[in-house]
């Protein structure tokens, strides 16, 4: 890295310090919440992916046939079967709605998480050098939207805002309120009752969003520890780089094979949970 | 470095247009290939259990056909057989009639020959015994006279 001269520390900063607008001098937003800073690398990431899962759709779509479906088209007809099914077996009956959520969470998140196989030091170091010939010093660009707060939360978001809905349509206002008041320990504990179904409501789009988050942030640390193996024995160089640089290649790719599991794990994790935490949403029974 | 920024607007827009945009495109077409072809294959399975039951039908008409065709050739052969037999039999008893008749025709044909020659001998015997008589006796008998003896001795001679 060019701009990696003050130590480890600073390298690691420097991998998960985003392309910021709004944010303060330090490139840092100014507080755990705060609506005035864009990540704008993160969003270009999240929109390249989701043009990429358009074009997919869009290319599925015209080679759609029904007496001789290409291997594309079957794969995706298995993913929305499977889809269809688990939204059945919940609602049992027919959601198109959630069903396209949950293959689009799916797609969209395996497309942005699949950005973690992407070598750790390839983008920010050509975006580097190109910005080193524009003249900026330096050049911040993380790639994996999901390896942020912001983008899980965005989906957890919308999930839950549907949750919520269904609970109203399904009980009515009345019956929303009664559940805060009366679920699980009966009407004489109130406060109890709404602390506990604040949680349990909550902890829903939370869990969803920070077990992403969690799981992607911690793919890309490790991508980056490993390249510090190599890192380190090159500032000062040393011979050393003879026995961590293999090191870095092994460790990377025993890392990038076990991540590809993770990438596509937590895609289908979040799409299959948001089916069940609706289904759990727009039953009357509550 | 964590935090909850302006980023996350951005990206729900993002993710609902995207939804919507899958929902149309991906989700909405692929269904419904799935259903168009699980109707295809119902419709498919139920015309060939049609068919089936249609073959089977044609199979059982064309035995029932055949054994009837067979049924009728055999009685045609039979008919055919009797008459033939009918036939053969009338020609038979006809031509031993014919033969039977012929024959008798010319049984009566050698009687009335054998008739008329024993007549005719009888009458030049009786001729021959008057000459030798008359021979005998040097005189013409009177034949009428005698008639009645020479009748006798004709009668002996037959």
């Amino acid at each position: 890295m060019a701009n990696s001269g003050g130590g480890s520390a600073e390298y690691i900063t420097h991998h998960l310090t985003d392309w910021c607008v709004g944010c303060t001098a330090d490139h840092q937003p100014s507080g755990l919440v705060d609506f005035g800073a864009f990540t704008i690398d993160l969003i270009i990431v999240g929109l390249i992916c989701a043009g990429l899962v358009a074009l997919l759709a869009l290319f599925i779509r015209k080679r759609l046939t029904v007496e001789d479906p290409s291997g594309i088209q079957m794969a995706m007809e298995a993913g929305v079967e499977y889809v269809s099914d688990q939204v059945g077996q919940v609602f049992h009956k027919r959601n198109d709605f959630v069903g396209a959520m949950a293959l689009t969470i799916f797609l969209w998140v395996a497309a942005m998480n699949l950005a973690d196989i992407i070598p750790v030091d390839l983008v920010p170091s050509v975006l580097g050098g190109i910005g080193h010939l524009l003249g900026f010093e330096h050049v911040y660009f993380r790639i994996v939207p999901t390896a942020a707060l912001d983008t899980p939360f965005a989906m957890a978001i919308v999930v839950f805002a549907i949750m919520v809905y269904y609970q109203f349509r399904a009980n009515g206002a009345k019956g929303y309120v009664k559940r805060f008041l009366t679920h699980p320990y009966g009407k004489y504990a109130a406060p109890a009752n709404i602390l506990t179904t604040l949680i349990d409501d909550l902890s829903k789009p939370v869990s969803l969003a920070l077990r992403l988050f969690g799981n992607m942030f911690a793919g890309e640390l490790i991508f980056a520890l490993l390249a510090m193996l190599t890192l380190s024995a090159l500032s000062p160089p040393s011979a050393m780089v003879a026995v961590w640089a293999p090191l870095h290649f092994l460790g990377g790719f025993i890392w990038s094979v076990f991540h590809l599991l993770i990438v596509f794990l937590q895609a289908f994790i979040f799409a299959v949970l948001s089916i069940v935490y609706l289904g759990m949403a727009q039953q009357t029974d509550h | 470095m964590v935090a909850i920024t302006g980023t996350l607007i951005v990206q729900i827009l993002v993710f609902l247009a995207l939804v919507f945009f899958i929902k149309k495109v991906l989700w909405g077409p692929v269904t419904q290939t799935i259903d168009e072809r699980r109707q295809k294959i119902s419709e498919g399975l139920a015309a060939a259990e049609r068919g089936r039951l249609e073959l089977d039908e044609a199979v059982k008409e064309a035995e029932s056909r055949l054994s009837k065709a067979q049924e009728e050739a055999r009685e045609l052969l039979a008919t055919a057989q009797r008459q033939a037999n009918e036939t053969l039999d009338k020609a038979r008893s006809d031509a031993r009639a014919e033969g039977d008749r012929i024959v008798a025709a010319a049984r009566e044909e050698v009687d009335q020959a054998v008739a008329s020659a024993k007549e005719e001998l009888r009458r030049e015997v009786g001729e021959l015994a008057v000459t030798g008589a008359e021979r005998i006796l040097k005189r013409e008998i009177d034949a009428k006279a005698h008639n009645d003896i020479i009748d006798d001795l004709v009668a002996e001679i037959r």
